[in-house]
């Protein structure tokens, strides 16, 4: 083989290793801000599943109103009771309250995470208050 | 040509080919990036909405949304699109209407009660237009949040008229003022549900109490015949009227 040709065929290989390893680094940034976005989605669904306490227990349907006034943080034993699971969709979760079930469409999920919230519970009848946790599992 | 001629033709065609495939390489990648960004950037903006949508929903409030750059927005009945790239869903009543290159926007909710409260209504408003009403409604510049502006008719870019919308009430004049067609039927026919929803929940709480039993019954037969546009003013009377006897109010 002749000296020049063996220049040419050095350069090809340089060239196509550079070529490689800068490919290689474009395509593990790309795969790395594929995942961060992955991960602040999922940080994202968290938060909402968490600020789902608060949506809940503001509910006008569940929230404790005397005269159109409604108190803060507590919710209405009776109303939680009676509360229509089927009119919200809040996705594949389950939430509850002292062991009365909200909503629950939590099936075939192997791992679940839990998020719970101090609220006030209000008897109607004897207006007795007690401390509850209002739990969300997703 | 001699073979150092050839063989410099050939160096110079090699490195044009290798140059034009890592050009090509860097502006794939390039263009997938700037994609990408800009995927990120309608999903941080469409969030943003979403956080501030949830929140004003918990309790009545105004704020405005000012990201410091341009996006459009458009309206469907149950999600809003971002950029026509980022499509976010929600299950709440929002009131808004398709606006493009805008970074500001005004959002604000209000308490809609009748007579117990249904929902808190989110409205969103793109500051640039103007607004009037086709007839003087009580309430109604007072209950607006600051930077919108109240024209007369003739100069306005928006004008309610408040003899077509479905139900007299504050809340719907509102509703019609920021929202196009679609939405805004859509945004009446879900606190529509809403209303049936909560009236339902009443309802089946008064079956509930114990006692008092032809109060709870009156209470009940009110509950049946209320729609949003009946008159509230028995009912509350009847509501009242268990607290007058030691029964626990239904609402």
């Amino acid at each position: 083989m002749k000296k020049g040709q063996l220049q040419i065929q050095e350069t090809a290989i340089v060239i196509f290793i550079v070529t490689i390893i800068i490919a290689i680094s474009l395509i593990v940034f790309y795969r790395y801000t594929v995942d961060d976005i992955k991960d602040d989605n999922a940080r994202y669904l968290d938060e909402k599943a968490k600020g789902l306490t608060e949506i809940i227990s503001n509910l006008p349907e569940l929230k404790v109103s005397e005269m159109g006034i409604e108190a803060d943080w507590c919710i209405d034993e009776k109303k939680a009771i009676v509360f229509n699971n089927g009119f919200y969709d809040f996705g594949q979760k389950r939430i509850k309250i002292n062991g009365i079930i909200l909503y629950d469409n939590l099936n075939n999920l192997v791992e679940t995470r839990k998020f719970s919230s101090p609220v006030c519970l209000l008897d109607p009848v004897s207006e007795k208050k007690e401390m509850a946790k209002l739990v969300v599992e997703w | 040509m001699g073979k150092k001629g050839q063989g410099m033709q050939f160096n110079w065609i090699f490195v044009v080919i290798a140059g034009a495939v890592l050009l090509s390489m860097f502006a794939g990648f390039a263009v997938k990036y700037v994609d990408l960004r800009e995927s990120r950037n309608d999903a941080e903006i469409g969030r943003g909405l979403d956080h501030i949508f949830l929140s004003a929903k918990s309790t009545a409030q105004y704020k405005p949304f000012d990201i410091g750059r341009e996006f459009d927005i458009n309206f469907l009945c149950d999600e809003f699109v971002i950029n026509k790239e980022y499509r976010q869903e929600y299950d709440y009543v929002v009131f808004g209407d398709d606006a493009e290159d805008v970074d500001e926007l005004i959002i604000w909710s209000r308490e809609f009660k009748h007579p117990f409260r249904v929902d808190n209504i989110i409205y969103v408003f793109d500051p640039r237009k103007t607004v009037a009403v086709s007839e003087n409604v009580q309430g109604f510049v007072e209950g607006l949040p600051e930077g919108i502006q109240v024209v007369s008719s003739s100069q306005a870019d928006i004008v309610v008229n408040v003899n077509s919308l479905p139900y007299n009430d504050l809340a719907f004049v509102y509703a019609a003022m920021v929202s196009n067609e679609n939405n805004f039927e859509c945004g009446v026919r879900l606190l529509e549900d809403k209303f049936k929803n909560v009236k339902a929940v009443y309802y089946d709480k008064a079956s509930s109490m114990p006692g008092c039993i032809s109060s709870y019954a009156d209470v009940k037969s009110k509950l049946d015949t209320l729609f949003l546009d009946s008159n509230v003013e028995e009912l509350v009377d009847s509501n009242r009227a268990l607290s007058n006897l030691g029964c626990g109010v239904v609402f």
